[in-house]
């Protein structure tokens, strides 16, 4: 009788139906994610190629860290791209999210356009793009020669192949971002703008007062995503420069991959994955400290 | 570019059309080359890659393309795993955001962000334990890996994401419902659910998109051939020496043409959420 | 339920394989008729073929045979064997070979069983072998008043500077200046290795720990191909190469080094001029050609290594490799006997100089692989694409840099 009872006050807990409602993904980390997670950091403290292993603590991150230049280039080269592309991002995609919210004939189909690049697959993708930025004949020189520009190499050129891959990067504001902005955008009620216009704001104020901070949830969550994911760029880099011209695109997850399936270096490959963790667990830390500022929830009064 | 018009202003109206005209024509051009480049026979492609209209343009791709591989059983293969995977991340990765958004429970913050720690590992140094991991439950090459983690949680991305959108609906509803006597299920079902319709329809898209064109888990779990997807196939069409890429932008047109239509579809979805507005002025 | 098929493919009488092999969904149909042709002669046994995509194949057979989850036999690049057989990860086939009456290592080219062995044991056989040649546009060279280079080859006269001089008979340029024609291509590496040992130079030391790029021969090498693109211009550059622009398929280019097994595509896509083939040039070393192959393995973790032999044997025996060699000309035949018989020699389209292959594969080397060769070419080649693209000038400067880079990488220890 009493079990039944303590189960009973146990179940009218709210903190037991919260735990309840995430175990499925707990159950999955648990399964599938925590160990091998585990087992990369062991390894990272290996020489691993497969076929031997032997124990060297620290020496794989000490080499990287001092005897190591392409991985100070590569980290180098892969926040720079972070640093322009996250920003611009999310502004573009935002503009793009504002234009597609209104009310204007077919933009279910203006939506699509868009959204377009975004659905053509990686390696297509990588065709096309290598066009488009072709020295010679490509779509972005031929468009550049139109208003008198001599466009320059672009893939083939050290100092504009980094520069190449931040436009293309912009290709995708009309993707992903930008549908989950319009979310967001579509979520925030009419009323908020009606009472808006009755305190007479202009455009730009209602824009200041009402959108952006009922968009902030998911302007924050743009940005995390938009950090991780671009300081994990690979395939594009792996498919169109492999890395170069003279390793100007040697993405970091590229040098990485590079390490564990060409090379055969598993324990520098799995110290390379750990500092990347590092460095993006701190930059997100960082940013949830700072969102406490400027992030605000409607639903969340704690 | 920063407008908030509602209604209104005709004029401006027709510079925002003109504008989205502009723009989607920039979007469109590079899916234009695949298109022509798909209705190129493989001389011309040879001779005169860059060129938008093709001189003799031929459907011979398609057909050549679809016969090559056997493409109705990876239309299937991929239908199955897409349609379970998306299902399957709706139901569980909406519960387990509804867990982290809505309510404290002890470690709440910690397993939160150990969940988005891990989107910050890169893949290439997991892939091999967690092979061997499905390999030891027998699992590969079968769809289990490609589909159970959707139930799991879906992924740290659209648990991240629904859990953002849950924190913006006022804990006032809740508790509303609370008060006439729902579970925590019923809010869950009859609540936040149906207020999330903009953010819901965007997990359905991304997860579709996503499983649809997913490549490394099939390449990865998949080995016999009448289980691969459509994504492995067109993979097929660049090998060594020299892509065909006449059957390649083929194959992928038609690859893209359901997630157009999906996204299509998937537009009325996104329409204003009505009773978000707080109770009372705010 | 949920997603939870497992594929029956083997009858239960029968001993079942796997076979890895990459290609396009063209080439891997000729795979499926050779299965089906053993299937048919070995009613005990029976085949199936993995189909896997060429550009993700690597990461896919390293990923299996990590697991030992990996075919029976497969078809592994030489670029990785040595590194792969480093591993354990295949079975050694000496004793197989040495039981097996009908196999004698004197039926095949040297260079190609040599390539399968590690020391001195077997450990794959040549599949997919071939080397470098030359594919020039016939109907070019005859606009523009020259000689076959396959006639000038026989009289010894098709040096390298000779070709230089051809490439440049072959270029035109139109009136704006933009160039319609090139003479040639710089090849991708490691074909640039023909220049390389042609001018006497080399790339490993024999011992490959040390490398040799910065010897005289390579730097002349290097910058005689360097000239070619930025003072002769009659190569195209890289920016004026991409996309395909001046393949030799779109009849804009004159001459180019390629792959012997180049040759079923080129059959198929080329319909608007005459081409045929050709050794590379005649360089002052003896053998300078590259020829190169790949191998043939059962892997450790099979459970038929027997009947896997046997597969591999079918795989490269007589028939199979007039099949594919001589009538398809996917590749070159690692047997003396198909190279020089009649079905090889013999044809009715193009390529017609047939000898010209065997001839290149008599006059080839192979190049210096082991365990480390992916990581120093990494090295090599990003320095030398310094040199290719223009960004340099100076072959010796560049080449001396790559030489202290890569001996400073091969000095450390593999693990790091």
């Amino acid at each position: 009788m009493a079990l039944s009872t303590s189960v009973r006050r146990w179940t009218q807990r709210p903190s037991f139906w919260g735990f309840l409602f995430v175990t499925p993904w707990l159950i999955g980390f648990l399964l599938f994610t925590a160990g091998p997670m585990l087992t990369s950091l062991w390894i990272s403290l290996h020489k691993y190629d497969l076929h031997t292993m032997e124990y060297v603590g620290g020496e794989n991150y000490r080499r990287l860290f001092s005897k190591d230049p392409l991985f100070w280039k590569s980290l180098k080269l892969t926040v720079t791209y972070a640093l322009f592309s996250v920003p611009l991002g999310i502004l573009g995609s935002l503009s793009i999210a504002m234009l597609l919210n209104q009310k204007v004939r077919g933009i279910p189909l203006f939506r699509t356009f868009f959204y377009l690049p975004s659905l053509v697959p990686a390696v297509a993708s990588a065709i096309l793009w290598q066009w488009v930025f072709n020295a010679e004949n490509g779509a972005l020189n031929l468009g550049l020669a139109i208003f008198g520009f001599a466009g320059p190499q672009w893939l083939q050129d050290e100092n504009w192949a980094l520069p190449a891959f931040v436009l293309m990067s912009l290709w995708g504001i009309g993707g992903g971002r930008m549908i989950i902005f319009l979310a967001g955008l579509q979520g925030i009620s009419e009323t908020y703008y009606e009472a808006a216009r009755i305190d007479g704001a202009s455009p730009w104020q209602q824009f200041r007062r009402v959108t952006l901070p009922l968009l902030s949830p998911v302007m924050f969550f743009n940005l995390i995503l938009g950090i991780i994911g671009s300081f994990q760029t690979f395939t594009s880099a792996y498919v169109m420069t492999g890395g170069g011209p003279n390793n100007a695109t040697l993405f970091y997850a590229l040098y990485l991959f590079r390490n564990a399936f060409e090379y055969f270096k598993l324990g520098k490959a799995s110290a390379l994955a750990w500092i990347l963790f590092v460095i993006l667990l701190a930059i997100t830390l960082v940013q949830f400290g700072l969102s406490k500022r400027w992030v605000h929830y409607e639903g969340d009064s704690r | 570019m920063k407008k908030t018009y509602r209604d209104g202003h005709p004029a401006l109206r027709a510079l925002v059309f003109v504008v989205l005209l502009l723009g989607s024509a920039a979007f469109i051009v590079p899916l234009l080359w695949t298109l022509s480049t798909a209705l190129k026979t493989n001389e011309e492609i040879a001779q005169d890659p860059t060129r938008l209209i093709p001189a003799k343009p031929t459907l011979e791709n398609f057909p050549e393309a679809w016969s090559a591989l056997p493409f109705g059983t990876f239309v299937t293969n991929t239908v199955f795993v897409t349609l379970v995977a998306t299902f399957g991340t709706i139901l569980s990765a909406s519960l387990v955001a509804y867990g982290f958004a809505r309510f404290q429970f002890w470690g709440r913050n910690a397993l939160f962000y150990t969940m988005l720690a891990t989107m910050m590992l890169p893949g290439q140094v997991t892939q091999i334990p967690v092979f061997m991991i499905w390999r030891t439950l027998g699992a590969i090459d079968t769809f289990v890996p490609l589909t159970l983690p959707a139930l799991l949680g879906g992924g740290a991305f659209n648990i991240f994401l629904l859990r953002q959108f849950f924190m913006s609906i006022p804990r006032e509803l809740d508790e509303a419902m609370l008060l006439d006597g729902a579970s925590y299920f019923g809010i869950w079902w009859r609540l936040i659910l149906p207020l999330s319709t903009p953010a819901v329809a965007t997990i359905v898209v991304f997860s579709f998109i996503g499983n649809w064109d997913n490549f490394e888990g099939p390449l990865i779990y998949l080995n016999s051939p009448e289980n691969y997807t459509v994504s492995i196939g067109l993979r097929m069409f660049q090998d060594t020496f020299g892509t065909n890429l006449g059957q390649l932008m083929a194959a992928t047109l038609v690859h893209i043409t359901p997630t157009i239509i999906l996204f299509l579809l998937a537009q009325r979805y996104f329409i204003k959420g009505v009773a978000i507005s707080g109770m009372g002025g705010r | 339920m949920v997603g939870c098929r497992r594929i029956v493919d083997c009858p239960p009488d029968k001993v079942c394989l796997r076979y890895m092999a990459w290609g396009n969904p063209e080439q891997l149909g000729v795979e499926q008729e050779m299965i089906d042709r053993f299937n048919g002669q070995n009613p005990d046994l029976h085949v199936r073929l993995f189909r896997v995509p060429g550009s993700a194949y690597g990461q896919k057979m390293v990923l299996m045979l990590a697991s030992r989850t990996a075919p029976d036999v497969l078809r592994v690049d030489h670029y990785n064997f040595p590194a792969l057989a480093a591993k354990g990860y295949f079975q050694d086939l000496t004793e197989f070979a040495k039981k097996d009456t009908g196999f004698r290592e004197g039926d095949f080219f040297p260079t190609a069983i040599d390539e399968g062995k590690i020391g001195d044991r077997l450990y794959g056989l040549n599949a997919l072998f071939g080397g470098v040649i030359m594919y020039y546009n016939k109907t070019l060279f005859k606009q523009a008043g020259l000689e076959d280079p396959y006639e000038l080859w026989k009289r010894g006269e098709w040096t390298w500077e000779r070709y230089r001089q051809t490439a440049k008979a072959l270029t035109r340029f139109d009136a704006q200046g933009k160039p319609r024609v090139f003479g040639t291509a710089i090849p991708p590496f490691p074909a640039t290795s023909v220049a390389v040992w042609g001018f006497g130079g080399d790339l490993m030391s024999p011992d490959m720990k040390k490398s040799e790029v910065d010897s005289d021969g390579t730097v002349r090498a290097y910058q005689f191909l360097a000239d070619l693109v930025w003072k002769d211009h009659v190569a195209p550059t890289p920016a004026q190469g991409a996309n395909s622009a001046f393949a030799f398929e779109s009849g804009k280019l004159g001459m180019t080094f390629d792959w012997m097994g180049m040759t079923p595509r080129f059959r198929k896509v080329v319909k608007s001029f005459d081409w045929d083939v050709c050794p590379t040039p005649k360089g002052t070393a003896p053998r300078s050609n590259v020829i190169k192959g790949n191998q043939l393995v059962v892997s450790a973790n099979s459970r038929h290594p027997e009947a896997a032999w046997r597969f591999i044997r079918f795989l490269t025996s007589e028939p199979t490799e007039t099949r594919l060699c001589a009538e398809i000309r996917r590749a070159f035949p690692t047997r003396i006997g198909v190279a020089n018989s009649p079905a090889f020699l013999k044809t009715d389209q193009a390529p017609f100089n047939t000898r010209a292959f065997v001839q290149s594969a008599e006059g080839g080397r192979t190049l210096p692989i082991n365990e480390r060769w992916g990581e120093w070419t990494q090295i090599f080649n990003s320095e030398v694409d310094n040199l290719l693209a223009g960004r340099e000038r100076d072959a010796r400067t560049v080449l001396r840099r790559a030489k202290a880079r890569i001996d400073a990488a091969l000095a450390e220890d593999p693990g790091f």
